[in-house]
């Protein structure tokens, strides 16, 4: 079992993640965190402590929109969506996370023979 | 930061209570989603609440975490420290006094000090060059200099000399005009030579310098004046309509071409009202004064010697105007000031070093005290939440805020001392072109080492908080009601070292400022009160022959002395005390040594009574041997014992060049042939400044040297202003065309020369001591009825059970009146090891024991009021209150 704190995430992974839910529909801060758990099978599990702080920054920094809504249990929570710089910033962090796995990936199959 | 980020910051700072309340309906939202999926997953909706909070955490903190993201949360924090410093100073106003006050005059103190040295040391003179004109002096095998004089021919070969930039040559001397009223008036006039305004290179205010610049022109040059800034102030209002208006000196008619600059004196500390050119002739008996300019890199030593042949080749021409095998002595403009000054700043900057030490102190001692005792509050917000670098910021801002508080009053107030010292600084003092101001490196520095100091002491006790003694310090305010042990120790060790390094810093400061008012604290010798001078110049070609100019001033004496209010009336030439210009070569008839000088004062009989200086040995010559001009002198005390040391020297026989006229506006009487006899030995006053020792002074009648300009001295009953009046219309009364000079009394004439620096040290030294004590005393009161009121809690248990008033007096006195001891003896040790360093040092006894108790009682009061106010306050109180409050 992985770290059930955010902590154990990749530094900056966490930022990533958050882009990829949201790009598949708007979610509310407590929804987010289940998305993530759900998806990701119980490897991950964002406390609200790193979770609500990320998502006030990535706002800050231009990624995300806010707007407050009813939930289906017809509570206010504030509902936060993907804006057009968080599309890019996915493209990009998707792109280049695939590139860094993929070379982690060779490196740790790498047999004695592929350096010789 | 982006603009987003800048924007998102300023509204959450101007919305704040909008910002928080969404957070708030945010997290809450957050806890109750999470409650609401556990309730769907089978828990009871209260236990599900539970175990959220349980998953979650504090909501404050999550809050804290999200706010920190903003840079605004910076502000506000920041802002809210502020915000409890303040409260914090306001609580307890002694020690923010204590604080700031210390700060502010330890700051003041240094930079006035400091900016008044670097003034007058360092960039004394506006001059172009300054750091390298000098005066040149010929110097004979006795060590007496005389000022070099020169005639014009050898000043033309002078001013090329390879190591000269250029010279200049000039003199002095008064010359008669009328008032506006029309009546007649002296005015004083500097000669120079046509190239000295752009040596000194001044930027005239108004107008254009004189229009001759080379030397080439013989005899008289075109008249034109130039006016000084004051005489133009006093004489026309300052007029612009003066420029090319013809002012008549001495029946001939001058045009007024310039105005010079507020503080251009070059020849201080002569006065001058206005400046024309030197006539140049070729007659080698008409000497100037000369001052000159180095070429830079040129050592003073360098150019002596290089000067000597020169000079030497001068002195074949003329052997009158130099004495036997002199040397020449070159001297910078700066060096005489610097000499004169050296002590008195030494000791004042000493002092304001002294007490910014102090100042520090009291900051570091205050701040360590308060910050120790704050263990207790600490411990409590750090189990509440608080981060280190929170508490540590918090600190520092405190510091920072009663640091910049102090230092920002310390500037205020620098500006404020350099003011009142100028205001107070006698005239005089300084020399006029000094221009003193802020030294702004010296305030820099001195406000950056009194709010480092007090940032730095201020925030040395978080070092204290370390996480595991927090913990410990909680438990222990929490359980007891007696205040920390540790922190009572140091506490202790605090006050031990304060009282001490007080003690010693103050006692230093005295020591400092009685070595210098000893050194002016020298006898006068004789009376200056109530004595006026006027003088008397006669107009150009009058009175020229010997027997019609004495007649004339001795009636005009006679006339002055009648007057019923005048106790006695002399005549003087050039030598009102403390100074004498005129040096003259001495030789004693019937000795080889030779080459020796002194300082001759040409006076009537009248002039000892006058001045009240005793007669020692011997006689005043009398009425009819003056009007005969007999070859009679007396000497000063200083001159006996230099030429004959024990010997009597009444009776013996001198010689001199300089008793005999040189130029055409100096008679000398028929008889004379250079000779005097020694008939009487009188006091020394001074002669060559206050603090120069008294040089060797030859007293002659004036009737045996007559020059044409002559100073009445004038003594009355009591101080009298009428009597310049009475002096006018009894010397129009022998000659109603004879103008006076502007009139001053010895006193002022005195002051002029410094003599009231001792008065103004006096006081200066007295601010020191009187801001030092209370620096010393507020710095004491703050940290030991600190630590008093840390113990309020312990006199409350003590209370409760049973101790009696006068008990709980004597604890709180007993462990203060300890330290107190302890400080004053270790700081009264370390003054007895200054004192006996300063003395192996200077070679004189300073072994001051009034400043010590002095400073040590004020001390042991302050100490002593800060323990007795306290302690009888705890006395009036309810125990339970006492227990109750979180002090």
């Amino acid at each position: 079992m992985v770290d059930k704190t955010s902590a154990g995430l990749v530094q900056g992974t966490l930022d990533m993640l958050i882009l990829k839910t949201l790009a598949l529909e708007p979610l509310h801060g407590y929804g987010i965190g289940l998305r993530i758990e759900q998806i990701s099978k119980g490897v991950f599990q964002v406390n609200a402590g790193s979770l609500l702080p990320a998502l006030h920054r990535l706002e800050r920094e231009n990624l995300l929109k806010s707007e407050w809504r009813d939930t289906e249990n017809r509570r206010r929570a504030k509902y936060y969506r993907l804006s057009k710089a968080g599309q890019r910033k996915l493209k990009s962090e998707t792109r280049d996370w695939e590139m860094q796995s993929a070379a982690i990936a060779r490196i740790l199959s790498a047999t004695p023979e592929q350096i010789r | 930061m982006t603009f987003k980020d800048l924007g998102c910051g300023l509204r959450t700072l101007l919305r704040k209570r909008r910002a928080e309340d969404e957070l708030d309906a945010e997290v809450r939202g957050y806890l109750e989603a999470l409650a609401q999926r556990k309730v769907e997953s089978g828990l009871s909706p209260a236990e599900a609440m539970r175990a959220s909070r349980l998953e979650m955490g504090s909501v404050d903190a999550v809050k804290e975490a999200v706010r920190d993201v903003g840079w605004e949360h910076v502000v506000e924090s920041i802002w809210q420290d502020v915000r409890y410093a303040l409260r914090r100073a306001l609580r307890d106003p002694a020690a923010t006094l204590a604080c700031i006050g210390s700060l502010a005059l330890g700051i003041a103190c240094t930079t006035a000090s400091f900016s008044v040295i670097v003034g007058v040391l360092w960039h004394p003179y506006p001059y172009k060059g300054a750091d390298r004109m000098v005066s040149f002096s010929v110097v004979d095998s006795g060590g007496n200099g005389v000022p070099l004089q020169l005639p014009i021919a050898q000043f033309r070969s002078f001013r090329t000399a390879n190591v000269l930039d250029d010279a200049i040559g000039w003199d002095l001397w008064t010359m008669s005009t009328t008032d506006n009223n029309g009546i007649p008036e002296s005015v004083r006039v500097g000669y120079l030579t046509p190239n000295a305004l752009r040596f000194y290179g001044v930027r005239m205010f108004m107008g254009a310098p004189f229009t001759k610049e080379s030397l080439d022109y013989s005899g008289q040059p075109a008249r034109q004046v130039i006016l000084t800034w004051d005489y133009w102030q006093s004489h026309f209002s300052g007029s612009p309509a003066v420029l090319g208006k013809s002012l008549e000196f001495d029946g001939q008619p001058y045009t007024v071409t310039g105005i010079l600059p507020r503080n251009f004196a070059p020849l201080a500390p002569l006065d001058v009202d206005v400046y024309v050119l030197l006539a140049l002739t070729n007659d080698l008996n008409s000497v100037y004064m000369i001052s000159g300019r180095l070429k830079p890199g040129v050592t003073t030593g360098g150019a002596s010697s290089a000067l000597l042949p020169l000079l030497r080749q001068f002195a074949t021409e003329t052997p009158n105007h130099f004495p036997r095998n002199f040397r020449v002595r070159i001297d910078r403009l700066e060096s005489a000031l610097v000499h004169r000054f050296r002590a008195t700043f030494t000791a004042v900057f000493a002092a304001s070093v002294l007490l910014l030490a102090i100042a520090c102190l009291n900051v570091s001692v205050l701040l360590l005290a308060r910050g120790t005792a704050r263990a207790h509050e600490f411990a409590v917000r750090t189990s509440l939440g608080a981060t280190r670098n929170r508490l540590f910021g918090q600190l520092l801002t405190e510091s920072v805020f009663l640091s910049v508080a102090g230092g920002c009053a310390g500037v205020l107030a620098s500006f404020g001392i350099i003011h009142l010292v100028l205001h107070w600084m006698p005239a005089g003092e300084l020399p006029q072109e000094a221009r003193i101001r802020i030294s702004v490196p010296i305030l820099l520095f001195a406000t950056i080492v009194s709010v480092g100091c007090g940032i730095l002491f201020g925030i040395a006790p978080a070092q204290r908080f370390s996480r595991g003694r927090e913990r410990l310090n909680m438990q222990f305010d929490m359980r007891g009601a007696v205040g920390n042990q540790s922190t009572r120790r140091l506490h202790s060790l605090l006050m031990v070292a304060q009282v001490a390094i007080t003690l010693f810093l103050v006692t230093g400061a005295a020591v400092a400022g009685s070595a210098v008012l000893r050194l002016y604290a020298a006898p006068l010798g004789f009376d200056p009160r109530n004595v006026t001078s006027l003088g008397l110049s006669l107009s150009e070609g009058s009175f020229t022959t010997w027997s019609a100019r004495t007649q004339y001033y001795s009636r005009i004496r006679a006339q002055v002395a009648a007057l019923p209010s005048v106790d006695s009336a002399a005549l003087s030439v050039l030598s009102l005390p403390p100074v004498s210009r005129y040096f003259v070569p001495v030789r004693v008839q019937g000795s080889v040594d030779s080459g020796r000088s002194a300082t001759l004062q040409i006076v009537s009989r009248d002039f000892f009574r006058t001045l009240k200086i005793p007669l020692l040995q011997g006689r005043i010559w009398t009425e009819s041997e003056e009007a005969n001009a007999a070859k009679l002198a007396v000497i000063n005390r200083r001159m006996a014992r230099e030429f004959w040391g024990d010997a009597a020297p009444l009776g013996r026989t001198l010689s001199s060049d300089g008793l005999q006229s040189k130029n055409v506006w100096t008679l000398q009487a028929p008889s004379s042939n250079g000779c005097v006899k020694i008939i009487g030995v009188i006091g020394d006053i001074p002669n060559d400044g206050l603090l120069q020792p008294v040089l060797p002074a030859l007293y002659i009648p004036y009737t045996l040297l007559t020059t044409d300009s002559i100073q009445i001295l004038v003594r009355t009953a009591g101080a009298s202003e009428a009597i310049v009046r009475s002096v006018r219309r009894q010397v129009a009364r022998v000659n109603s065309a004879q103008p006076l000079s502007p009139i001053f009394t010895a006193e002022d004439h005195l002051k002029a020369e410094g003599w009231v620096r001792e008065q103004f040290l006096a006081v200066l030294f007295l601010i020191f001591a009187v801001a030092a004590s209370l620096l010393a005393a507020l710095g004491i009161y703050s940290v030991v009825s600190y630590s008093v009121s840390q113990r309020l809690k312990e006199f409350g248990v003590r209370m409760a059970l049973g101790a009696s008033p006068s008990n709980m007096l004597w604890i709180s006195t007993r462990s203060v009146a300890r330290n107190l001891g302890i400080g004053l003896f270790a700081g009264a040790l370390l003054s007895v090891a200054l004192s006996r360093v300063i003395a192996l040092w200077s070679q004189a006894n300073y072994v001051s024991v009034a400043p010590l108790i002095s400073a040590a009682s004020v001390l042991v009061l302050a100490g002593a009021l800060a323990t007795l106010i306290p302690a009888l306050r705890a006395r009036n109180m309810n125990p339970m209150d006492v227990l109750r409050s979180d002090q």
